[in-house]
């Protein structure tokens, strides 16, 4: 048996418009998210505030990771 | 029935995978001598291990099967859980959250809350986790239940037991080293085994272009291939999705849940913590993929079988990812995601009921006894991590006919106290003037909030019912609410009394930069 709740998504679906405020939301809370990782302070990034080589620098994989979800909410939103 | 016999490789190759997990479980209780060394493996773990298990920690059976049904059902709008709900909280976690906790050297979250607060936040807490761990523990077993039946033909309490005796047998002794470092294994072998569905899924569905011009062909699937519905969608609208999972479920999750901060806070320095919690992100790009693509590929391959989800009966969603394993695995290949999933419940398993027996221990058990030898703690831990498998034995049997999707019930869980304690850890680890009576009030309007909002689906009925990601949303702000109220009109604590518990008070040790 059909459930209300199946009705609704399957009409809600049908009925809404392309949710861009909802895509800019996503996409924007990663875009804060880079820009704090980008100014964060080297005490908090490293315990002795050691520089260390990209691939062992946590900034650096950190920056990585949300690069990425900015694309997959910018490419799949 | 989707079930298969495992042939003579298969069986070789999942015998392989368990006495493997369990010789090095046991062999690494050798090093167990203290509380310490079983709590938090003597805080010796490598940054590489604690990631896999955080990892592992967080997927396990329960999304394997869960998350494929709701793939099928919703489509790409379940990776959020794994995106905005992980990547997002676990790096604010790495670089913000996690050092509090590790300068504080406290053992658990509510021992934190305890140190900040008081001791009935603590002990609030403490009992609200061991219930959850119990039931979590009960919605594992449940997941893995339904799959070794499906592909083995073993009914509900032999494979709950099988399940229960091997996890039982060296997380009781291990502790915390031997959860962590099996769990490395098991999340390698995770990997595999759901690549494997996965690739050989859609060689099977003509590739990813024949998966979307199947489903894109049916009339209810207009969103399958969307991260963002439209607001008014009524399971999964995206100011609910951003709210209720990306700000308050998951840096609950990833913040305060005891079974991923513990891990943390084994590890070998502070570096070596934020470092795991960076590797977990970067693994959790791939497992939305790996767990919500076999969905799509289970509508693609198998809409004729299963049909429209809204006309299934509870537990048709959980067939999912068994006719996908019984119908497309090859022998060999059977073995290894057998294995995979049998990874998946062993990791979860063990991770919860070692941090359930170290928060009763640390936080309910040691403040009543007090003054004992090290060894009467390390004994009690080591009881308790049985008496915790029975009682998610027994948990598991009430749970499994009451909610019609596993996953969901997790986070039905998870619901009705993460916005609470998300609103004390981050008034706590962020405001000079959070106090114990705002906290306590904060924590009562909050968990009301969730109980009302939740307690309408068992009134009304399913359909009914508030979306738990709302259910989180609110009753975050509810607690926020009371607490800021409350505090605003009680007497602030001193500067002292906050040192090394709140962000801008460093400890003496700390220079000030």
């Amino acid at each position: 048996m059909r459930t209300a709740l199946f009705v609704l998504a399957t009409e809600g679906a049908r009925s809404a418009a392309a949710p861009l405020a909802g895509k800019a939301a996503f996409v924007g809370v990663f875009v804060a998210l880079l820009v704090w990782l980008l100014l964060l302070p080297p005490r908090l990034i490293d315990e002795q505030g050691l520089r260390r080589p990209w691939w062992r620098n946590v900034r650096f994989w950190a920056v990585v990771v949300t690069l990425a979800q900015i694309w997959v909410y910018y490419y799949w939103g | 029935m989707d079930s298969a016999r495992l042939q003579p490789l298969d069986m070789a190759l999942v015998a392989a995978y368990l006495v493997g997990v369990t010789v090095t479980g046991l062999w690494l209780t050798r090093g167990v001598k203290t509380s310490r060394d079983y709590f938090l493996a003597g805080k010796t773990l490598p940054w590489w291990a604690v990631g896999m298990s955080l990892v592992v920690s967080d997927i396990g059976a329960k999304d394997m099967v869960g998350l494929a049904a709701d793939g099928y059902r919703y489509g790409l709008v379940m990776m959020n859980f794994d995106f905005i709900g992980c990547a997002f909280p676990v790096l604010a976690a790495a670089f913000l959250f996690m050092p509090f906790l590790w300068i504080a050297g406290v053992y658990t979250v509510p021992e934190y809350l305890g140190r900040r607060y008081n001791a009935t936040v603590r002990t609030f807490f403490a009992l609200i986790w061991a219930l959850f761990m119990m039931g979590t523990v009960g919605t594992i077993l449940v997941s893995s239940a339904v799959m070794f039946e499906a592909l083995l033909g073993w009914n509900f309490w032999w494979s709950v037991g099988i399940t229960a005796v091997v996890v039982g047998l060296f997380t009781t002794t291990g502790g915390l080293k031997a959860v962590v470092l099996t769990d490395a294994i098991s999340c390698v072998v995770l990997i595999v085994g759901a690549s494997l569905i996965c690739i050989l899924g859609l060689h099977r569905a003509g590739g990813w272009e024949g998966i979307q011009s199947t489903i894109g062909s049916m009339d209810w699937t207009a969103h399958h291939f969307h991260l963002v519905l439209p607001a008014d969608h009524p399971a999964f609208p995206w100011p609910a999705v951003l709210l209720g999972l990306g700000f308050v479920l998951g840096p609950a999750y990833w913040i305060g849940n005891q079974a991923i901060v513990q891990r943390t806070l084994g590890a070998g320095s502070q570096n070596q913590a934020r470092a795991s919690f960076v590797f977990c992100a970067v693994l959790k790009l791939v497992f939305p993929v790996l767990l919500v693509l076999p969905g799509l590929i289970g509508l693609a391959l198998f809409y004729g079988e299963l049909g429209d989800p809204a006309g299934w009966d509870e537990g048709v969603g959980n067939r999912v990812l068994p006719l996908l394993v019984v119908n497309l695995l090859p022998t060999g290949v059977l073995g290894i995601v057998v294995g995979a999933f049998m990874a998946g419940v062993v990791a979860n398993l063990d991770s919860y009921i070692n941090s359930a027996s170290t928060l009763v221990v640390s936080d309910l058990y040691r403040p009543l006894v007090h003054g004992r030898t090290d060894t009467h703690y390390l004994r009690v831990g080591q009881a308790l991590v049985v008496v915790f498998l029975l009682a998610g034995v027994a948990f598991a049997r009430i749970i499994q006919p009451v909610f019609g999707s596993v996953f969901e019930a997790f986070q039905t869980f998870m619901t009705f106290f993460q916005g609470p304690l998300l609103a004390l850890l981050l008034l706590g680890m962020l405001t000079r003037r959070a106090t114990s009576a705002g906290a306590l009030a904060g924590m009562i309007l909050g968990v009301g909030t969730a109980v009302v909002l939740n307690s309408a689906r068992f009134l009304f009925g399913r359909e009914q019912g508030v979306s738990y990601l709302w259910v989180a949303w609110w009753s975050f702000v509810a607690a926020m609410a009371g607490a800021v109220a409350v505090s605003l009109a009680t007497r602030p604590y001193d500067e002292e009394r906050l040192r090394g518990l709140v962000c801008w008070i460093p400890t003496r040790e700390e220079p000030q930069s």
